[in-house]
This record gives structure tokens, sequence and C-alpha cells, in this order.
């Protein structure tokens, strides 16, 4: 395994377990990062 | 999945805007309000001549662009080498307007971003450091769990989260 795969690899481990903790179901009903939904929460907030 | 710069000059920044722009309208949408914020600031960067130090990366699979973001590399104070940082992540209109999206095309999505901008620091925006900006309070704990899982691996010598960023050194 390549030092970029390992990276790779843990960086796809953090995300599963990110996304598990905040609950599937959450997840998609939140704003998150890179979402243009994440953009409307702040607009939101900002209002 | 690639992940490759994407401006005007080749082309890829066009074709970004004419995707994303069918799309919304596929959706009753408008890309001049799809994540304006952020797709206001990439527009120049795209547009202006390229720089090797600072562009906008897009994540291709076949002929789709799935996610966009900026990304710079410069020295920091208070860093030893330099830093890339990654800024204004949109995802292709389609994460936002359909429901087909699943949870494994975001887990891929942000797997293949994040671990492209380490690709950069090793190659062509060399760097010892990495930030990656998430854009609202709601993020936080998204990140607070990627910081928690990323100090249990060796990939990273150092993993931090603080303030609006997530910290990394290569």
């Amino acid at each position: 395994m390549t030092k970029q795969d390992e990276v790779k690899s843990a960086i796809e481990t953090a995300v599963r377990f990110a996304i598990k903790n905040m609950g599937v179901d959450k997840f998609k009903k939140t704003s998150f990062f890179g979402s243009n939904d994440s953009e409307r929460t702040q607009l939101d907030q900002a209002a | 999945m690639n992940f490759e710069r994407i401006s005007r000059e080749n082309g890829k920044w066009d074709a970004l805007w004419k995707e994303w722009d069918l799309a919304c309208s596929e959706y009753d949408e408008s890309i001049s309000e799809y994540a304006s914020s952020s797709l206001s600031i990439l527009h120049p960067l795209a547009n202006d001549p390229q720089v090797a130090s600072a562009g906008v990366f897009g994540l291709f699979q076949d002929d789709q662009i799935l996610a966009t973001c900026q990304l710079n590399v410069c020295g920091l104070p208070g860093y030893t080498g330099k830093v890339i940082r990654l800024r204004h992540l949109v995802l292709a209109p389609k994460f936002d307007f359909d429901e087909s999206s699943t949870i494994e095309d975001y887990v891929q999505v942000l797997t293949e971003v994040f671990a492209g901008t380490i690709a950069q620091a090793n190659s062509a925006m060399k760097a010892k450091h990495a930030k990656l900006h998430f854009c609202s309070p709601a993020d936080k704990q998204f990140f607070s769990d990627i910081e928690l899982s990323l100090k249990k691996s060796s990939a990273f010598s150092s993993v931090a989260l603080k303030g609006s960023w997530l910290y990394v050194s290569l």
C-alpha cells in the first residue's frame, strides 16, 4: 500500500465514521460541508 | 474518479458551467442561485490566467463533474513548510436536488476530494500541511468526528480542529 493509498483509506474511514455518528437520516436532511444547502443555512442564519 | 484543475484555459470550467446549468434547469432551479457565494469566488479564479500555487479543482467521473473547490498553497505564519488550503467545496446540483444520491456517493466524493487535495500537496502544489475549511457551524460536529478518526490512523503526523478548519500535517 502506498502512502497515498494509506491517506485515502484513512480519509474514507473517517468520512464513514463521521456520517455514521451523525446518523444517516440526519446527514441526508441537514446541511453539510460542500452542499448548496450549507450555504443556504449560512444565509438563513445571517438573515 | 479524477481530481484535476478546472480552468477556462483547459475548457473544463465552461464544461462545468454548462453541465451544472443544465442540471439545475432539470430541477426548475437556476445556476445563478446555486451555491452562489462559493461559485462567485470560483468563477473568476477559473477564468483568470492560471498560476501553479492556486486554482479551481474538480472531481470528475466519466463525463460528469461531481464537485469543485478552490485550492491554494502558500507559506503561513506558525508553519514550517507550505500549507495547502481547500475552500469553497461545492457538490454538483444532483446532490442537492435529487433524491437518488446515496450515502456511498457522498462518502466517495468527500474521500476523493480530500485525498485529491493531499495528492496535490505531494505533487504539483508541494505542501507539508493541509487545511480544510468547513462552511457552516453545522459542519463542526461532522469534522470533529473526522478529526477523531484520523487521529487513530498513522496517515498524518498530526490532526487538529481549530475554528472552522481541519488541520493535518503530512
